[in-house]
C-alpha cells in the first residue's frame, strides 16, 4: 500500500534536480540556484558544508512498516546511522552527500514516498491527529482528509511558489492533538446535524511572533474541505509579503490586512474556488482493525515493569480488543537498525499500524491485548526510554545551539542534564504523566515551547559584562477545549545552570499540592505562577565569573559561553533580548535619576546610564566588550567615528571615561541625549541588523523656549563644515551633495572652495537644486560658503 | 547608511552631479537588483550599462554558449571568448568594467518551475529573449509575483519595447494575449538583424531599469515604443490595461505558469 498518490510529474521534476546537481558539480550552477531548487524539495544542507538532509512526506504521521524499512535501508546506503522523526509527524535522512541526494529521492519514490514540499515555501506535510481512527473520545477519523488533500496539493504546481511556508493540520478532537488551532490552516473535527465537517482556524503559528489560529469557518461540511484549503493557498498566494521573509507567513497577512478584510478577500477567492466546482476530494478509508492471522504467538509477559509501561503508554482504541501505544524516541533520533527492526515488526499488526506523533514519537496501532508482551519486549530494543515516565517521553526539545546555527543555548544538553536530575530526585514522575515539558534554543520555538506546560527557550543573561546562557520561562499553553487555544506565556527566567534544579523543585512543589487542583492551569491561577517566580528569585543572583565558573558554560560546552560573532545571520533573536535588557535597565535607571537627591547617587546612576547605552549595541557589530573603558573605546570606534551616532557626544563619552564621574551631573542632558539617540537608532535598525541612513536631528525639545536670538544665532552656526580646497570640478560639488544628503533639511553646511572655477560653479549648482545658499566670503585665495539645506 | 569611497564618488559623479540622480539616486542604483534574461543583442548593452552605473545586484540569465554568429551584435562578448558560456563571458566583463557591482549568474533556461524562484530576488526585470515563449513567460512570471520589467524585442530593423508595471499598468498579455502561431511569426532564416538595432533598444531597457530604481521621470508603461532604424522613425503606441486581460485581469484564466511549446529554430542563435 501506499499512503498517498504521487503526481505524475514527480520523476520529471527529479530529473531537472538530477541536472541541476550535476551543473553545480560541473561549476555551471551557482550555489544559490541550486538552493532554490533543491529546499523545496525538501533537501537541506546541514550546518557541514556539502551534507544534506532530505525530509519525507507522511501526511498524518502515517507511514506504512514497508516504507519504514526502506527509509531506514536507503539511508543505510546514502546517509547516516539515525533516521529523524520531527514535529511534523514526517521522517528525515541525514548526512547524505550531493551525489546521493537524488539516488534517496528515488529510492523513495519507488516505494511512494515523497520529499517534495519538505521545505521551502510549499505546503508543508500535512498533519493528523497521531490517534485519529482509534481514540476513544475523537469525532471522526481525519486521517483520509489529509492524506487526500495532500494528494490534491501535492499535484498542484503552485503548491512549490508559495511566499512562505504553508503549514496545514488536521484534529480529531477538540482537544487539538495536531495543534490545528496554531497552524496556518487548521481543522478540528465536528459534527453538526448529523453531518460531518470541520471548525477552521487560519493564521496560527509559531517562531518568533507567534499567534493562535483565528477561527475562519465555525463549521464548514466535510465536502468544502478542499474549496476552503485552496481558497486560503490562493489568498496567501496572491496577497502574502513576498519582500521580506521575516513577515510572510499567513499570520502577519491577517495582521497586515485585519480580520475584517482579510475575511473578504477570503470570502472572495471562496466563492471563486466553489464556483468552478471542482471535484471534492477522494477519501480512502484507513482501516484500522486486527489481522486476520497473527504468524506469531502472544509472548507472555508479567513483570512489574511490564505492568508499569502498560500505564504509561498503552492506550485502548475505540475498537473494542485493540490497543495502541506510544514509543518515545529520544530527541526523535531513531537508528536505522532500530528502525528496520521495528519495520518488520509492526508488519505483523497491518500497512496501518505507525504513526509518528508530533513529540517526535512513533505510536503503533492495531495491538491485540495479548500480543501487548511482544509490543514490549520491541519496544526495549527500539528505544533507550521504554522504561521512563512518559513525561520525559513526551519533551519536545530542539536542534539547539550544539548544531544550530541560530541557537543560543544548548537546549538538547539541557535537556540531558535535566533528566538526570529528574530521575535522581525522588520525584513520582509518572504523576506527571499529561505534562508537557518543551525547551527550544531560542526563541525560533524550533522546540515548541509555547505549545508546552512548562516552557523554555533560550536567552542571553549578562552579569559584569560576561554573557551567561540562560531560559525565559513560559507556562500555561492551552490548546484544544471550549474556548480557543492561547500559548504559553512568559513569566520568569532562569540561568541554564539552574534549570534542572529549578524544574526539580518546581514538579516536587506541584506534585504536593496537585490534589487540590482540577488542571495544571487552575493551579497556575492559584498560586502556581508564583510558585515559579518564587524559585526564580531565589536562583536569581547568579555568581560571578570567579566565584562559579560553571554558569557561564552551557550544557554540554567545551567553551565559555559566548554570543560575539554569531548570529549576524537573519535571525538573531538572542541579540535582540540583550539589547532589551539594556534597554529597560536604561528606562528604570532615569526613573530612578528624576528621584535620586544626591548628587553622588545621581553621577553614579548618569554613568551607569551612558555605559549601558553605550554598550547596547555593541553586539550588533559582533563585540562583546570586558570592561567598561572597553566599552567607551568601542563604542566611539563603531559608532561614532562610523558616524552612525553624532560626533558631539563624542565629549561627554571622553567625560565618562576619564573617571571624574562627578562631571557627569553637570552635563547630564548630554548624557541623556546620548542615551536616546542610540535608543533611536536601535528603532531604525531593521532585521539583518542594519541602521536606517539617517543621523539623527539633534533633540531640542526642551520646554523652555530658547529666544529668538539665540534662536538666530544658532540658526546660522554651520551643522558640519567641510573643506574642499584642492578639489577639483566637478568632484567638489559631488562631495558636496554628499555632505547634504546626510544632513537634515534647514541644517547649515559650510564647504572652503578654491577660487576660480570651483566658486564660480558650485555655489550655483547648490542653488539649482533648490538649496539656499546664505553665504559666500572670500578669506584669501579661498571662500567659505555657507549653504542651508531646503530639500 | 551612506558610504561612498572617494573613487565611488568620482566613478559615479557624473550621475551624482544630475539634479534627478543626485547621492540619493545613485545609492538607490547601488542598492538596486536587476534581473537580465538573456544575455545576447538585447542583454549585451543593458548589462554592460547596468554594471557601469554601478547596479548593486545584476543577475544573468542563459543558457547558450558564445558563437561566432553572435558577435556582430552581442557586443559583451568577444572573439576570445568563443565556447564559453555566455553567462560566464559577460560576468568576466561586467566585473572587469566594474568590481562593485555583484553579479549572479544563471546558467539556465528560465521556465515555469524555476522562473518565480528567480526573479523573486530582484527589483526590476529586463527581458532581453529572443522567443516568444519566453517573453510570455516572463510576462506571466513577473506579473504573478508583481515585478515591473521591461520587454524588448528585435527584428531586421526594427524594435519595440514597453514597460509593465504590474496591478499599475498594462501588461503584455493585455495587447496580446496569446503568443502568434507558430507560422505567423517570421522564420528563423527570415529574421535577420541589424546589429545596432539591439544596441538601440537595449540601452532603452536599461534606461527603463534605471528609472524604475531611483524613481525619477515617467516609465514607458501603457505604451509600447516602436522605430524603424531604417527610416529611423520612432513612434509610441498608447496600450492599456484591458479588464479581460486572461493575466492581469479581473477574472484572470492564467492562475499558473505553463510552458510554452515554442518552434525550434535550427538557426544557431
Ligand atoms: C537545526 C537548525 C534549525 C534551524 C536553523 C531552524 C530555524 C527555524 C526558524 C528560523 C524558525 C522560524 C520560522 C518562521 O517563523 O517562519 C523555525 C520554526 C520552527 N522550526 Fe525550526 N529550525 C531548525 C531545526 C528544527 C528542528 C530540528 C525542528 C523539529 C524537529 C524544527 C521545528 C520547527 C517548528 C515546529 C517551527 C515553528 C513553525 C511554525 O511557525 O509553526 N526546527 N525554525
Ligand atoms: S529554536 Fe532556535 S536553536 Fe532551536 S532549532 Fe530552532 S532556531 Fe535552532
Ligand atoms: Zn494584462
Amino acid at each position: 500500500m501506499n499512503v498517498y498518490q504521487i503526481p505524475e510529474t514527480l520523476p520529471k521534476e527529479i530529473d531537472h534536480l538530477e541536472n541541476l546537481i550535476r551543473k553545480f558539480r560541473q561549476g555551471t550552477l551557482n550555489e544559490t540556484e541550486l538552493k532554490a531548487n533543491r529546499v523545496p524539495f525538501g533537501v537541506y544542507e546541514q550546518r557541514q558544508k556539502g551534507t544534506y538532509m532530505v525530509r519525507v512526506r507522511c501526511p498524518g504521521g502515517i507511514i506504512t512498516p514497508q516504507q519504514l524499512e526502506a527509509v531506514a535501508e536507503i539511508s543505510g546506503k546514502f546517509g547516516s546511522k539515525n533516521l529523524h522523526i520531527t514535529t511534523r509527524q514526517e521522517i528525515q535522512i541525514h548526512d547524505v552527500d550531493l551525489n546521493g541526494i537524488i539516488s534517496v529521492i528515488r529510492s523513495l519514490y519507488d516505494v511512494g514516498l515523497s520529499s517534495r514540499g519538505g521545505g521551502g515555501n510549499t505546503i508543508r506535510n500535512i498533519m493528523a491527529s497521531w490517534d485519529s481512527g482509534i481514540a476513544r473520545g475523537e469525532i471522526f477519523d481525519v486521517t483520509p482528509y489529509a492524506v487526500a488533500l495532500t494528494e490534491r496539493f501535492i499535484a498542484e504546481s503552485d503548491s512549490w511558489t508559495l511566499p512562505r511556508k504553508f503549514k496545514i493540520s488536521f484534529s480529531n478532537s477538540k482537544q487539538d492533538n495536531a495543534f490545528a488551532a496554531v497552524n496556518d490552516l487548521g481543522f478540528i473535527a465536528e459534527i453538526r446535524d448529523g453531518k460531518p465537517g470541520f471548525r477552521v482556524y487560519v493564521a496560527g503559528g509559531m517562531g518568533r511572533s507567534p499567534q493562535v489560529g483565528q477561527l475562519l469557518h465555525d463549521f464548514i461540511p466535510d465536502d468544502e474541505v478542499y474549496a476552503v484549503a485552496r481558497a486560503v493557498k490562493v489568498l496567501f498566494d496572491k496577497y502574502g509579503n513576498r519582500k521580506n521573509r521575516h513577515t510572510a507567513r499567513l499570520r502577519f497577512l491577517w495582521q497586515k490586512l485585519g480580520r475584517e478584510k482579510f475575511i473578504r478577500l477570503y470570502q472572495k477567492e471562496f466563492a471563486g474556488v466553489k464556483n468552478r466546482k471542482l471535484p471534492p476530494l477522494k477519501l480512502k478509508k484507513f482501516e484500522n482493525r486486527a489481522r486476520d492471522r497473527f504468524d506469531i504467538l502472544p509472548a507472555a509477559e508479567n513483570t512489574p515493569e511490564f505492568e508499569l509501561w502498560k500505564k504509561r503508554y498503552v492506550r485502548s482504541q475505540k475498537q473494542a480488543g485493540l490497543y495502541a501505544v506510544i514509543i518515545p524516541i529520544q530527541l526523535g533520533i531513531l537508528g536505522i537498525s532500530e528502525a528496520s527492526d521495528f519495520a518488520e515488526f509492526a508488519e505483523h499488526f497491518g500497512e496501518n499500524a505507525i504513526r509518528f506523533t508530533p513529540q517526535q514519537n512513533i505510536s503503533l496501532r492495531n495491538i491485540p491485548e495479548e500480543y501487548l508482551g511482544n509490543v514490549y519486549r520491541n519496544v526495549r530494543r527500539v528505544t533507550r526510554l521504554a522504561d521512563q515516565p512518559l513525561l520525559l517521553g513526551n519533551t519536545i526539545v530542539c536542534a539547539g545551539a550544539s548544531t544550530c546555527q541560530l541557537g543560543i543555548c544548548r537546549s538538547r544538553d539541557a535537556l540531558t542534564a535535566l533528566t538526570k536530575k529528574l530521575t535522581g530526585a525522588g520525584i513520582d514522575l509518572d504523576s506527571f504523566a499529561d505534562m508537557k515539558v518543551n525547551i527550544s534554543g531560542c526563541s525560533n520555538a524550533c522546540g515548541q515551547h509555547f505549545l508546552a506546560d512548562l516552557g523554555f527557550y533560550g536567552k542571553v543573561g549578562r552579569k559584569n559584562h560576561i554573557s551567561y546562557p540562560a531560559y525565559n520561562i513560559v507556562v500555561g499553553a492551552k490548546i484544544g477545549g471550549e474556548e480557543g487555544a492561547s500559548l504559553a506565556e512568559k513569566i520568569d527566567e532562569i540561568s541554564a545552570r539552574n534549570l534542572p534544579e529549578f524544574v526539580a523543585e518546581f514538579l516536587a512543589g506541584y506534585g504536593e499540592k496537585k490534589d487540590r487542583y482540577d488542571s495544571f492551569t487552575s493551579f497556575l491561577q492559584n498560586g502556581g505562577a508564583e510558585d515559579v517566580r518564587s524559585i526564580c528569585q531565589r536562583y536569581r543572583p547568579i555568581p560571578d565569573f570567579d566565584e562559579d565558573k560553571n554558569y557561564y558554560f552551557d550544557w554540554g560546552a567545551r567553551e565559555v559561553f559566548s554570543l560575539a560573532g554569531r548570529g549576524q545571520g537573519e535571525c538573531s533573536a538572542g541579540l535582540f533580548d540583550l539589547i532589551e535588557m539594556d534597554l529597560s535597565e536604561i528606562t528604570e535607571l532615569k526613573k530612578q535619576l528624576g528621584e535620586a537627591a544626591e548628587e553622588e547617587n545621581r553621577a553614579k546612576i548618569l554613568y551607569r546610564i551612558m555605559l549601558l547605552a553605550s554598550r547596547m549595541l555593541l553586539i550588533t557589530r559582533g563585540i562583546e566588550a570586558s570592561s567598561d573603558d572597553e566599552v567607551f573605546d568601542a563604542f566611539t570606534r563603531h559608532f561614532i567615528q562610523a558616524k552612525l551616532i553624532d560626533s558631539r557626544f563624542g565629549s561627554v563619552i571622553e567625560t565618562a571615561k576619564s573617571g571624574r564621574r562627578a562631571r557627569l551631573t553637570a552635563i547630564q542632558e548630554e548624557a541623556l541625549a546620548l542615551a536616546e539617540a542610540v535608543e533611536a537608532l536601535y528603532h531604525s535598525m531593521d532585521d539583518s541588523l542594519r541602521f536606517n541612513t539617517e543621523i539623527k536631528e539633534e533633540k531640542e525639545e526642551r520646554g523652555d523656549e530658547a529666544t529668538s536670538a539665540e534662536k538666530a544665532e544658532k540658526a546660522e552656526k554651520p551643522h558640519l563644515i567641510r573643506d574642499y580646497r584642492g578639489v577639483s570640478c566637478p568632484m567638489n560639488f559631488v562631495k558636496t551633495k554628499l555632505d547634504l544628503s546626510m544632513m537634515q533639511k534647514d541644517q547649515i553646511l559650510e564647504v572652503l572652495l578654491d577660487d576660480g572655477s570651483p566658486i564660480e560653479n558650485v555655489p550655483r549648482s547648490v542653488a539649482n537644486e533648490g538649496h539656499e545658499v546664505l553665504q559666500q566670503k572670500r578669506i584669501g585665495q579661498y571662500w567659505s560658503v555657507l549653504i542651508r539645506k531646503k530639500v | 547608511m551612506i558610504s561612498f569611497t572617494d573613487q565611488q564618488l568620482e566613478r559615479y559623479s557624473r550621475h551624482i552631479i544630475l539634479n534627478n540622480v543626485g547621492i540619493e539616486g545613485q545609492l538607490k542604483i547601488m542598492q538596486g537588483k536587476v534581473l537580465i534574461i538573456g544575455v545576447g543583442g538585447l542583454g549585451s548593452p543593458a548589462a554592460l550599462y547596468l554594471a557601469a552605473a554601478g547596479v548593486g545586484t545584476i543577475g544573468i540569465v542563459d543558457a547558450d554558449k558564445v558563437d561566432l554568429s553572435n558577435l556582430q551584435r552581442q557586443i559583451i562578448h568577444f572573439t576570445s571568448d568563443l565556447q564559453k558560456t555566455k553567462t560566464q563571458s559577460a560576468f568576466e566583463k561586467m566585473k572587469a568594467l566594474n568590481p562593485d557591482v555583484h553579479v549572479n549568474t544563471y546558467h539556465l533556461r528560465v521556465t515555469a518551475e524555476n522562473i518565480r524562484e528567480i526573479i523573486r530576488d530582484y527589483d526590476f526585470v529586463i527581458d532581453g529573449t529572443d522567443n516568444f515563449p519566453a517573453k510570455f513567460l516572463i510576462n506571466d512570471a513577473c506579473v504573478m509575483e508583481g515585478i515591473p520589467f521591461s520587454h524588448g524585442g528585435i527584428l531586421r530593423f526594427s524594435g519595440q519595447t514597453m514597460t509593465v508595471v504590474p496591478a499599475e499598468s498594462a501588461c503584455y498579455r493585455c495587447s496580446f494575449p496569446e503568443p502568434p502561431p507558430k507560422n505567423a511569426v517570421p522564420t528563423c532564416a527570415e529574421a535577420g538583424i541589424l546589429g545596432v538595432v539591439a544596441g538601440m533598444l537595449g540601452t532603452i531597457q536599461a534606461a527603463e531599469a534605471l528609472k524604475y530604481l531611483i524613481k525619477q521621470g515617467s516609465l514607458l508603461t501603457n505604451a509600447l515604443l516602436t522605430f524603424d532604424a531604417l527610416k529611423m522613425d520612432f513612434r509610441k503606441v498608447a496600450l492599456r490595461k484591458r479588464a479581460d486581460c486572461p493575466l492581469c485581469g479581473e477574472n484572470p484564466t492564467i492562475l499558473r505558469l505553463e510552458d510554452i511549446e515554442q518552434a525550434v529554430c535550427e538557426l544557431k542563435r
